[in-house]
């Protein structure tokens, strides 16, 4: 089965067997006899395995390190640079992408490699078009005081914010964190310090959730990540799953959407797949499901139930307090955005739902207390949400 | 008729030491003669360790101006020694022993205490032992313990430091937490921990810090962090509640006991209440130490000295 990485939108399939990657020489060799006692450079040819091996899962500083350890020694340095073509390619260094394909060009030898490579990611590096755009990203990754403020979410820019109740179900996302965005950095607002430790990575930090109801909790969630410098921040519910390409493709939605020239760009949402979890009625609702229409496409308040229960995005200095109720308070904020001129979009990129949606979205379980608080704040939102009059 | 204090020295990292300094300095404002016998940390055996007395005063602590003797100085009939509840025994073989339990005797060093013929004074119910019983308060009554707190309060480096801008999420305090907790989780890089800090530097970083978490559940510097400014939590004890953590609610003021303790803090009201009641603590030091004195007086038959 194909991997999918997406940029720009366009989605490209990379060829599941490692072999393609490998020098021919070696690829021959190992093909005519696998076992490894039997091979003539059977050092080399492990390290080229380990490293596509890494490229493989995602662990692409471990993949760069393997890559620089075998630069001096190799006898294949045109393969070599294609792959380090293809981490840099991975790790949105698209200067050095180009900088790799050339000098392997330039070591010759290895034409097959080179055109297999070009032909892949051309495509894409095309698609973003502008050098200097590219110029941006690359110059905001290094540098967080030289980003520019038109830059487009990366992973060296934005913060993902996860809210968990559950050790479990937070788990199983940093699973599908580190398998699919091994490069994201979490931020997890904690309920208990029982939390803490779940994960070590230096790419995970931990804050403290006290707010008292679901409003305060993501304002006290924006205000402690304020310490970071983070552009862009994405809250994550716990109760999802990654898919491999979801946040390259909320990414490069966030960059189309911005290429055109959308202004007052408010959230971008993910879509959810409920097929592996069971709602309360047994159902998935109609917008939780995939749709044909082309994405991003605006926001409607048909998808007001996605708001807090996929994944979504927005630049940090758009956001705006969300009210100090349980129920309903990210609905409230998105509707206090689009009210004062903020536009929504539902992006092509999709996460499982792997858990029942929550109950305590359901209006049943809003208090006498929040149905006031929005009918004395928010009363002409009374109708949209659903809330009894 | 001296009162002999043992101490470890003046350590602002050390809320004992704290402690020890306060009784010796207020026994000096009533008029009585203090000396201070200086302690030191000696094996028991190959698995155990204690404090007992040093063989030789140490330079390098600071003693605040209270003169230190030697064991050899000691009247043993008629001096009166007060020993930490760390002290194993009574190494000075002194008559008339006080008995300061400034901790659960136990849980930090090995320790022997004769709860029949010392004057035993608790800093607080919760270090009082399992099965033994707490005095009235200021009524001496046989073999019961009484409660006297004296506290340690720096006025001046919490307001120099209150209005500090903050530049941190979390700070985070271990310092004897692992006595509570099975394990302490390796902290993200963007949290600072406190503990090797000194203690100025301390007050400086919490004031920066929106939150100061301790792992430590009866540190002074936990109370210090509301005064600064910072919202205080203590990592809950496993398997203890709020309230025996710390059984006089007037005694967690400032400080949440656990995240959802903190949902539930109004922190400005909490440091108001915090500063007033530290504003207080000199008064309330005179008091305790008066209740320290007459205490003496009864169980030592001692003269003593008139306050009144």
């Amino acid at each position: 089965m194909d991997k999918l990485l997406s940029c720009g939108g366009t989605l490209i399939s990379f060829p599941e067997d490692s072999s393609n990657w490998l020098p021919e020489s070696i690829r021959s060799e190992i093909t005519a006899n696998n076992d490894p006692s039997q091979w003539r450079n059977a050092a080399e040819t492990l390290s080229f395995l380990n490293i596509i091996t890494a490229i493989k899962q995602s662990r692409l500083d471990v993949a760069l390190n393997l890559i620089e350890d075998l630069s001096e020694s190799t006898i294949y340095p045109a393969a070599l640079c294609i792959l380090r073509a293809r981490v840099h390619f991975w790790r949105c260094e698209y200067d050095e992408t180009i900088i790799c394909l050339d000098a392997a060009s330039k070591f010759g030898g290895e034409d097959t490699l080179l055109k297999d490579a070009l032909s892949e990611f051309n495509p894409l590096l095309r698609e973003l078009k502008s050098q200097d755009l590219m110029l941006d990203h690359n110059r905001s990754n290094r540098d967080p005081e030289d980003r520019e403020e038109s830059s487009w979410p990366t992973f060296a820019n934005t913060i993902f914010i996860i809210q968990p109740s559950n050790k479990l179900h937070l788990k199983r996302l940093l699973t599908s964190f580190e398998r699919y965005t091994p490069r994201a950095r979490l931020f997890i607002s904690v309920p208990d310090f029982d939390f803490i430790g779940l994960s070590e990575s230096s790419r995970f930090s931990y804050g403290i959730n006290d707010g008292k109801t679901l409003g305060s909790s993501l304002n006290s969630c924006v205000a402690q990540i304020s310490f970071k410098d983070h552009q862009y921040i994405a809250f994550i519910d716990e109760n999802i799953v990654l898919d491999p390409n979801t946040i390259e493709l909320i990414f490069a939605d966030y960059l189309r959407l911005l290429k055109e020239d959308r202004k007052n760009l408010g959230w971008l949402v993910a879509r959810k797949n409920c097929s592996t979890a069971v709602n309360s009625e047994g159902t998935t609702s109609i917008c939780d499901r995939p749709c044909n229409a082309e994405l991003p496409q605006p926001f409607s308040y048909t998808h007001l139930p996605l708001v807090s229960s996929t994944i979504r995005i927005i630049d940090h200095r758009n956001w705006i307090n969300a009210p100090p109720i349980q129920q309903l308070s990210t609905e409230i904020q998105f509707l206090d955005m689009e009210a004062i001129g903020f536009k929504h979009f539902i992006s092509q990129a999709q996460c499982r739902c792997v858990q029942p949606p929550k109950l305590d979205t359901s209006q049943n379980e809003m208090t006498e207390v929040e149905s006031k608080w929005i009918r004395d704040n928010r009363g002409h939102y009374i109708d949209i949400l659903g809330v009894n009059d | 008729m001296r009162i002999i204090v043992c101490t470890p020295g003046f350590d602002l990292n050390s809320g004992g030491t704290l402690v020890l300094d306060v009784i010796a300095h207020k026994l000096v404002e009533a008029g009585l003669q203090v000396a201070f016998l200086m302690l030191a940390p000696i094996k028991l055996d190959s698995a155990r360790w204690t404090l007992g007395l040093a063989n030789q005063h140490i330079g390098s602590k600071v003693l605040r101006g209270i003169p230190v003797i030697n064991k050899n100085d000691l009247d043993q009939s008629s001096d009166i020694v007060i020993y930490p509840e760390v002290v194993f025994g009574n190494p000075c073989r002194a008559s008339k022993v006080v008995r300061w339990l400034l901790n659960s005797p136990g849980k930090i060093c090995a320790t022997q205490i004769d709860f029949v013929n010392e004057l035993v004074i608790a800093h607080a119910t919760h270090f009082i032992p399992e099965g033994m019983e707490c005095a009235m308060p200021g009524a001496p009554d046989g073999n019961k313990i009484n409660v006297l707190s004296l506290a340690y309060f720096d006025n001046t480096a919490v307001e120099s430091y209150f209005d500090n801008a903050k530049e941190r999420n979390v700070s985070v305090l271990v310092r004897k937490g692992l006595r509570y907790h099975a394990t302490i989780p390796k902290f993200p890089d963007d949290w600072l921990n406190l503990d090797r800090l000194p203690f100025e530097d301390q007050l400086s970083e919490m004031a920066k810090s929106r939150y100061v978490v301790s792992y430590d559940p009866y540190t002074m510097l936990s109370n210090y962090a509301c005064l600064v400014g910072s919202k205080s939590i203590v990592v809950p004890i496993p398997g203890c509640s709020e309230d025996q953590w710390l059984p006089e609610i007037g005694r967690r003021t400032g400080i949440a006991y656990g995240i959802q303790a903190c949902k539930n803090m109004c922190w400005e009201a909490q440091r108001r209440e915090l500063l007033s009641n530290y504003s207080l603590i000199e008064e309330r030091n005179t008091k305790r130490i008066a209740t320290l004195i007459e205490l003496m007086r009864t169980r030592f038959s001692w003269a003593g000295i008139n306050l009144g």
